[in-house]
């Protein structure tokens, strides 16, 4: 373990020994002269097709001056309309007040809502490749960086891997400007902080922390914070692959962030104390920190009555259960127990797997390794042949299987009704776990009948027990500890008995709901 | 002192579930054998000698709240006396570890997987037991917690499953020449509430409160309800001569269920699958006092635990090799019970005497630090 520590630590120091560019940069300061501040950013740059300039004259002549930026994710219009219209009509007209200063021409000649002054290619390359416009002007050793960010994404749509019955049908996209306007159109806020900074050694991305100051654990915020400065990522990655790198157990196979595209979910977690993340160019958010009773709720919880919604809630549960344990209890009846089910049971079993070839356990691996397959041919596929894939493979290998004497009928039955289950957990990354764990529980029952699936039900309860997402744990709040969470964790009591916060969250506001009727409720 | 790992109300779920454990298999028949259609007066009369000692028991835990029970008896005994207590201690709570697990695989054989080896049964069992313990006390809690509830909801309903069939008669006569035979099972109806003792351990690691206490009694007055209940019931099933031949009268008390729907045919090898939640629950938190008395013993760093843990495996797997008859296992653990006799009614109720009157005489102007601790000081 020692080894590879210590071969581990030696790799990471060397990664932290190489110097990018980008730190160079900050030496290399803008001249007065255009000429070379253009070629020195053609040439840091390594002379991009899509970066344009444009020479221009100010005051009629008197002062040259030039514009910078990448035409593909800036926008020209906003260029053409609030900086080069203005300040060629606004310059001529100043001819007769004399010289023109620097100051005057930020202040008054350019409309662009965002302008900053710059001196150092460090800033000046980041904010070009983000988007940003560059203008120097001849005589001036400094420039003027001005936000025409404007790239082309898609319009806000609908959830494509949460879809809700009832709620709210939009999702995020790739763009973190819209995906702010998302949130902040649902809580009108003033506490709502939304902190930006920017990740990555090579590649800039820009990430946002929201959450909501007054209710979120200010020990909670620092310490997401905190963890999100320590990484030492080379580029551009998406906020998922970020954040799982800063969770407490990276290595377990269940989520301990909850990855959303859903702006409500994002919404009601803020509420609750939670923090969330998003990054631009993802179309996602990632919530933290989470727990395996939150990834088993749906937004269409909340919509539906309370008791509709605990029924709903309980059968997920049930789903969650089949998915893992099915199969596994399956073979461990069949070749362990038979004595357990109704004797007319066990001859229906016996009969139906008369002339399969294999036992009950190769059928099932068999049958689920084929269920994954298929699914993942499913996902891969475009949308309308995907459909063609499952028909094909769910229906037409599923009968001639049976009917070539590969696999029982009833095997096909249990390995189904285990696919349907695993599709009610909310949570895609929940659910891929689920998959995955029947595979040791199936080996368990091979070997050691219900009481390895037993013994193996303990053991997978500790390791869920054991984990922890930002010091929560996982499994809160099934446990004594919070005994007020219950109302919303397993099943959904009414929203009128909810009137606290999560304990668990140990949110600074713990009211969330006034007692009487309309009146606001103090502390 | 570190922060609480578990909470008050986790009192109860604790030592409940430590008692709760293997002996809910064996208790009907042997109580019966003792004090026969009287056996749950017995036990009844036990559960409040155990709440007593129980009382005395958490006195003692309380006058040490950042010790557990090895702790306390270094700092009681010294290094000689001390040690040479809390080796008894050690070698009692590894022996009842060891023969508990031995027992129900026992029954596991008998009644779920006749054809599987024992060792193989123990050892999956001591390996789960020992992976909880080094995921630490808190995933301890939280692990009883979620089986406790499933413990107790398996318990009523075999025992409702099996009203239908009790006949309230069997019970008769009450008390009818066989008072004497009723006080004398009380002791012995008190030993099967050992789990009691765990308060020792589990104390120190609690969020002190001034419901710790009545969460610590209603953790004892759960096994004594149900033990009543199942005793009750297994009388009221089988009548005395029956209960007193079966090896485990509960198990054979859902074998005798007659469920209305045909839907599983051998019910009590279901039950059997849910006492494995029961049982390793008792098991863990015996397992995780065992690795308390072994690392004060031996003054072993909590770097170090984890080979403290895993020793404990070859151990256990000796204890339940060195008898492999089931009989000789049942007939064994009387040694056990004596030991643990001086243990909880002996040596644990000494202890707290002498600290409590130890601390009274040494801190008189403490007032104000006493007020703030339970009911019996003030």
């Amino acid at each position: 373990m020692n080894i590879f520590k210590r071969i581990l630590g030696k790799r990471k120091k060397n990664i932290s020994q190489i110097n990018f560019n980008n730190e160079e940069w900050v030496q290399f300061k803008l001249s007065g002269d255009i000429r070379d501040n253009i070629s020195r950013l053609c040439h840091i740059m390594n002379q991009p097709s899509d970066l344009k300039s444009r020479e221009f004259s100010l005051a009629g002549g008197s002062r040259k001056a030039a514009t910078l930026f990448i035409s593909t994710v800036a926008n020209e219009d906003m260029i053409q309309e609030h900086i080069l219209k203005p300040l060629i009509m606004e310059s001529t007209a100043a001819i007769g007040k004399g010289r023109i200063s620097f100051e005057e021409i930020k202040d008054s000649m350019i409309s662009a809502d965002k302008v900053k002054v710059v001196y150092t290619f460090d800033e000046i390359v980041m904010g070009i490749m983000s988007g940003e416009t560059l203008l120097t002007i001849q005589g001036y050793d400094k420039g003027l960086l001005i936000d025409t960010k404007g790239y082309q994404g898609r319009t806000v749509g609908e959830p494509a891997t949460e879809p809700s019955v009832k709620g709210p049908q939009e999702a995020f996209v790739e763009i973190l400007r819209i995906n702010i306007g998302l949130i902040r159109r649902r809580l009108l806020d003033p506490n709502l902080c939304i902190e930006m900074y920017k990740m990555g050694r090579r590649a800039k991305a820009d990430y946002i922390i929201v959450y909501i100051k007054g209710i979120a654990n200010g020990s909670l915020v620092d310490e997401i914070k905190n963890r999100l400065s320590k990484l030492d990522v080379d580029g551009q990655a998406t906020t998922a692959q970020v954040v799982r790198m800063i969770v407490d157990r990276p290595n377990s196979i269940f989520p301990l962030i909850q990855v959303t595209e859903r702006p409500d979910k994002v919404v009601s977690a803020l509420s609750e104390g939670r923090v969330a993340i998003l990054m631009n160019g993802n179309p996602e958010a990632v919530i933290a920190p989470t727990t395996f009773p939150i990834l088993m709720q749906s937004s269409d919880d909340y919509y539906e009555n309370w008791i509709v919604a605990s029924v709903i809630r309980m059968a997920r549960l049930v789903g969650v259960f089949i998915t893992a344990l099915l199969p596994a209890l399956y073979i461990s009846v069949t070749a362990f127990h038979p004595d357990m089910i109704p004797l007319n049971l066990v001859l229906s079993i016996t009969d139906s797997r008369t002339g399969v070839p294999f036992p009950a356990f190769v059928e099932a691996l068999l049958m689920v390794f084929t269920l994954e397959l298929l699914q993942e041919a499913g996902i891969r596929l475009p949308r309308i042949v995907g459909q063609t894939v499952s028909i094909v493979g769910g229906l037409v290998i599923g009968q001639a299987a049976v009917q070539a004497g590969i696999v029982s009928p009833i095997m096909v039955i249990v390995i189904s009704i285990t696919a349907v289950s695993s599709f009610t957990v909310p949570d895609y990354s929940l659910g891929l776990a689920l998959r995955i764990a029947r595979i040791p529980f199936i080996m368990l029952a091979v070997t050691l009948g219900i009481f390895g699936v037993a013994m193996g039900m303990i053991a997978g309860l500790i390791y869920i027990a054991s984990l922890k997402s930002f010091g929560l744990c996982y499994l809160e709040p099934i446990s004594t500890l919070y005994p007020a969470d219950w109302k919303d964790s397993l099943l959904r009591a009414p929203m009128r008995s909810m009137r606290k916060r999560p304990e668990e969250m140990q949110p600074e506001d713990p009211i969330r709901m006034s007692t009487g009727k309309g009146g606001q409720e103090n502390e | 002192m570190n922060k609480p790992k578990l909470n008050s109300m986790q009192m109860m779920t604790l030592i409940s579930a430590g008692t709760l454990g293997v002996d809910i298999l064996t208790v009907p028949r042997r109580m019966v054998e003792s004090s026969g259609q009287d056996a749950w007066i017995s036990i009844l009369l036990g559960g409040l000698l155990t709440l007593i000692f129980g009382t005395l028991a958490y006195i003692l835990a309380v006058q040490y709240p950042d010790k557990d029970f090895p702790e306390i008896l270094i700092s009681i005994g010294g290094k000689f006396f001390g040690r040479l207590m809390l080796l008894i201690v050690a070698i009692y709570v590894l022996l009842y570890l060891g023969l508990s697990i031995k027992i129900f695989v026992q029954a596991l054989l008998v009644f779920l997987l006749d054809k599987t080896p024992v060792f193989i049964l123990m050892l999956l069992m001591n390996l789960v037991a020992g992976y909880a313990v080094v995921k630490g006390l808190e995933t301890i809690g939280r692990v009883v917690d979620i089986l406790f509830p499933l413990t107790i909801f398996t318990i009523f309903f075999v025992m409702l499953l099996a009203l239908p069939q009790a006949d309230p008669i069997r019970l008769k006569p009450i008390l009818y020449n066989n008072d004497k035979n009723v006080l004398k099972s009380i002791i012995p109806a008190a030993q099967r509430f050992t789990g009691v003792g765990l308060i020792l351990y589990y104390f120190k690691h609690t969020n002190k409160s001034k419901s710790s206490f009545l969460w610590f009694l209603a953790g004892i007055c759960i096994p004594v309800f149900s033990y009543t209940a199942l005793t009750l019931i297994t009388i009221m099933v089988f009548g005395i001569k029956e209960t007193a031949i079966l090896t485990y009268p509960p198990l054979t008390l859902i074998k005798a269920i007659r469920f209305p729907i045909s839907f599983l045919e051998r019910l009590e090898s279901f039950a059997a699958v849910f006492w494995i939640g029961i049982v390793f629950n008792a098991a863990v938190l015996f397992y995780y006092s065992s690795l308390r008395n072994i690392t004060v013993f031996f003054s072993i760093p909590e770097k170090y635990e984890i080979y403290a843990i895993w020793a404990h495996l070859p151990l256990l797997m000796m204890i339940g090799q060195a008898e492999s008859n089931v009989w000789e296992v049942l007939d064994g653990t009387p040694i056990i019970r004596t030991v643990q006799f001086l243990i909880v009614l002996g040596m644990i109720p000494l202890l707290a005497g002498y600290t409590f009157l130890k601390n009274r005489r040494r801190r008189p102007g403490e007032s104000k630090k006493i007020r703030d601790l339970p009911f019996y000081y003030t």
